[in-house]
């Protein structure tokens, strides 16, 4: 048992981040034991959580939380485990379970624009990162080639080789986009996904299950059921159940071990050399800040005070709408496309860039709700059923928010199951933000115009949906006065502790924050293999 | 088709589906509920409805036949799959142990009135409150598949429910494969 209780790194937490910064390390020799909180489950019983789960329109339904590692839940009602403190709602949701939080991505792949990294130079506003664009480069590419990426080359992020895969075969709906917005002077591109467009890497080309969010049923995109294959396949061990409470340092500020409660609440303390966190953007603060003691009050790798600050995410208002042709929108994958000329540019000093979005989820079962809402029965409902499956749209953006250090993760007096404290937030919009959300606005309601729409139903104003983007909470950057790790994700204050996750990224750009934080991860798993 | 498809029971007072001894003959019966039974039939077949009792509710109570009348006439569909019929009453009925007495007397009610189903629920607000949440339950079991709210809501049926249904010439059910890929470049027709 003390064999299995120690190893050359010991990575807390199993998704995407920690077990392909795992599977790096181990491909070049060292002994990695994984450990995760939440339980082990496989594809298929996750399939049919979903298939026979009440509550279809969330994608938590199949992955409901255990007791000894809860996780935040919003339907039917908030479990109250992600307490709320500030004046604006932060709904985040993520999973605590062997594989974590991509098993329901729209395996959205993107890199950030060379601008986004340096948006307090060139803007004024937010602040740089402590790497360039060009640094991060081959890591970028490490990444895509890792969980297969396809995309089309007209996004604004420069390469230096091609993607692993062409763009996935066009939606004839976002073929209608891409054509009649064109007259507007709209550039409507292919999205950039860990999404087979022909098979990869043993997994097949997709076949339009529409369902990448909750379960891709098939893996035809990369998730956290194909992370856990790779780092297994490369001899790392991953052990479930295991929820860690408490990192330990010694009287030199080095990492020692870690203590983890199984379900039963028994103890274990597991040693190693080096230490990776990737917990995420909000299980992570609250772990280092949970291990604070006599030589760290304020908890670990916080000597700048600024662990679990700076919590920024991507907020949405959007516009539905009815198009004047047939769509049929749920024909292929669900996020195929967007708009990306918004996404820099000189009003950065002046209001929050964004990206357009335009959904194909299918449409008929929230159409089907409204019509029951409204009380709509008998032959008028089929009627109208099968015209909003056909007409209704969605267009959304994904918006940049600056970095607020008001805006943080604490520790809650409130007390989880095992007796550990919940993580609070505290989370607000300023007008920087909301007037890139009335930019926005009016970009939608061009877009209707020249979709020929009618029934124009805008998302209530100062009020924005969730995108489970959690960053900057354990922010990089070179002055360890203003930031938890140092370029390369070692953190400041403890030598052999190490940060991979999208809270280390300083600012949140316009994208889906993953692959970034898995280039970041293959970085510091490089810069860890030539030093530790 | 069972009872020659066009026999309908309802029953003024509560029946249970567990004591099938209780269903009614089908004899001609008298006094009100004659009236009302007659009176659904017109009514049901007034708007379109074509009545069947089906082989799964063979062991069918007053009740069913009225829940699936009424099925027929909210959902908008003249036929209905009688295994699921029987499931999604089940489970309405465990659900609320009232529902059986709500379904009769909303049948009844709208068989006496004649309500078209697109003014029922306004008319249901307005003058019969008690019975106002029957539609929706009714609905969302046929079309979601869902049956409960909150924490008691349950899936019966996915792909089977009638928002897939009515769109399945178009759409496959949300992770069931479309087809092969690439094939929803092309135009939907």
């Amino acid at each position: 048992m003390s064999d299995q209780l120690s190893a050359d790194i010991v990575v807390i937490g199993s998704g995407i981040c920690g077990l392909l910064t795992a599977q790096r390390l181990a491909t070049q020799g060292a002994s990695i034991l994984v450990l995760e909180a939440g339980p082990r489950r496989e594809r298929g019983d996750i399939v049919n959580s979903y298939r026979n789960g009440a509550y279809k329109g969330s994608w938590m339904n199949p992955y409901p939380p255990t007791a000894w590692a809860p996780h935040p839940r919003f339907q039917p009602h908030d479990n109250g485990y992600l307490v709320q403190t500030g004046p604006a709602p932060y709904p985040a949701e993520y999973i605590r379970m062997v594989g974590g939080t991509t098993w329901h991505w729209a395996a959205q792949a993107w890199r950030v624009l060379p601008n986004d990294m340096q948006i307090k130079t060139l803007y004024g506003v937010g602040r740089d990162w402590p790497i360039n664009y060009d640094e991060l480069e081959p890591f970028y590419y490490e990444a895509e080639v890792k969980i297969g990426v396809s995309g089309a080359p007209n996004t604004g992020s420069p390469r230096n080789k091609p993607f692993p895969m062409e763009p996935v075969a066009e939606v004839w709906a976002m073929r209608r986009f891409r054509e009649r917005l064109a007259v507007g002077g709209y550039d409507v591109v292919s999205n950039t996904t860990a999404r087979n467009s022909r098979p990869y890497d043993n997994r097949p080309a997709c076949c339009g299950n529409n369902n990448c969010q909750p379960i891709c049923p098939i893996a035809a995109q990369f998730d956290g059921g194909v992370a856990v294959e790779m780092a297994e396949a490369a001899g790392v061990k991953i052990m479930a159940n295991c929820v860690v409470y408490q990192i330990e340092h010694d009287a030199q500020g080095r990492i020692a071990a870690v203590h983890y409660y199984d379900p039963d609440k028994n103890s274990y303390r597991v040693t190693g050399k080096t230490f990776i966190l990737a917990a995420n953007g909000i299980e992570s603060p609250k772990l280092l800040l949970l291990s604070a003691s006599d030589k760290y009050p304020n908890g670990l790798a916080n000597s700048s005070g600024t662990v679990g600050r700076n919590l920024m995410d991507h907020p949405s208002n959007s516009l539905t709408f009815d198009v004047d042709e047939d769509f049929w929108l749920g024909r292929g994958p669900q996020s195929p496309t967007s708009i990306n000329t918004f996404r820099d540019g000189a009003f950065r000093s002046e209001h929050a860039a964004f990206r357009l979005d335009f959904t194909n989820i299918n449409q008929s079962r929230p159409v089907a709700e409204d019509l029951i809402k409204a009380g709509v029965y008998g032959p008028e409902l089929q009627t109208r059923l099968r015209y909003g499956a056909a007409r209704q749209v969605n267009v959304k953006n994904v918006l940049e928010v600056l970095p607020n250090p008001e805006n943080r993760v604490t520790l809650s007096s409130q007390k989880d199951a095992l007796g550990i404290p919940k993580p609070q937030v505290y989370y607000s919009f300023d007008d920087y933000t909301n007037k890139g959300m009335d930019a926005s606005r009016l970009e939608y309601t061009h877009i209707a115009q020249l979709m020929g729409g009618t029934n124009l139903r805008y998302s209530p104003e100062r009020a924005y949906a969730n995108n489970q983007h959690i960053t900057g909470t354990m922010s990089m950057g070179n002055d360890p006065g203003d930031s938890v790790v140092d370029k390369f994700g070692r953190t400041h204050d403890h030598e052999n502790l190490f940060i991979v996750s999208t809270g280390v990224m300083p600012t949140a750009a316009t994208c889906n924050s993953t692959l970034t934080a898995l280039a970041l991860a293959m970085r510091t798993a490089q810069h860890m293999h030539e030093t530790t | 088709m069972g009872r020659n498809g066009a026999v309908i029971h309802v029953s003024s007072s509560p029946s249970t589906n567990s004591s099938p001894e209780s269903r009614e003959p089908d004899v001609p019966v008298s006094g009100a509920y004659d009236l009302a039974r007659r009176s659904l039939l017109l009514g049901l077949a007034a708007a379109g409805v074509v009545l069947t009792a089906p082989q799964a509710f063979a062991d069918t109570t007053p009740s069913r036949d009225a829940f699936l009348a009424v099925s027929k006439l909210l959902t908008g569909f003249t036929s209905l799959d009688p295994g699921l019929a029987a499931r999604l009453y089940d489970a309405l009925n465990t659900n609320d142990p009232k529902f059986t007495a709500g379904v009769t007397a909303l049948a009844t009610l709208i068989s006496q009135q004649n309500i078209d189903p697109l003014s029922l629920q306004a008319t249901l607000d307005g003058t019969h409150s008690d019975l106002a949440a029957l539609p929706r339950q009714i609905v969302t079991a046929w079309y979601m598949g869902v049956v409960g709210t909150g924490d008691a809501a349950r899936c019966i049926a996915f792909e089977t429910d009638l928002t897939n249904i009515v769109v399945s010439d178009k759409l496959t059910p949300p992770s069931f494969c479309f087809g092969a890929y690439g094939s929803w470049t092309s135009q939907p027709v």
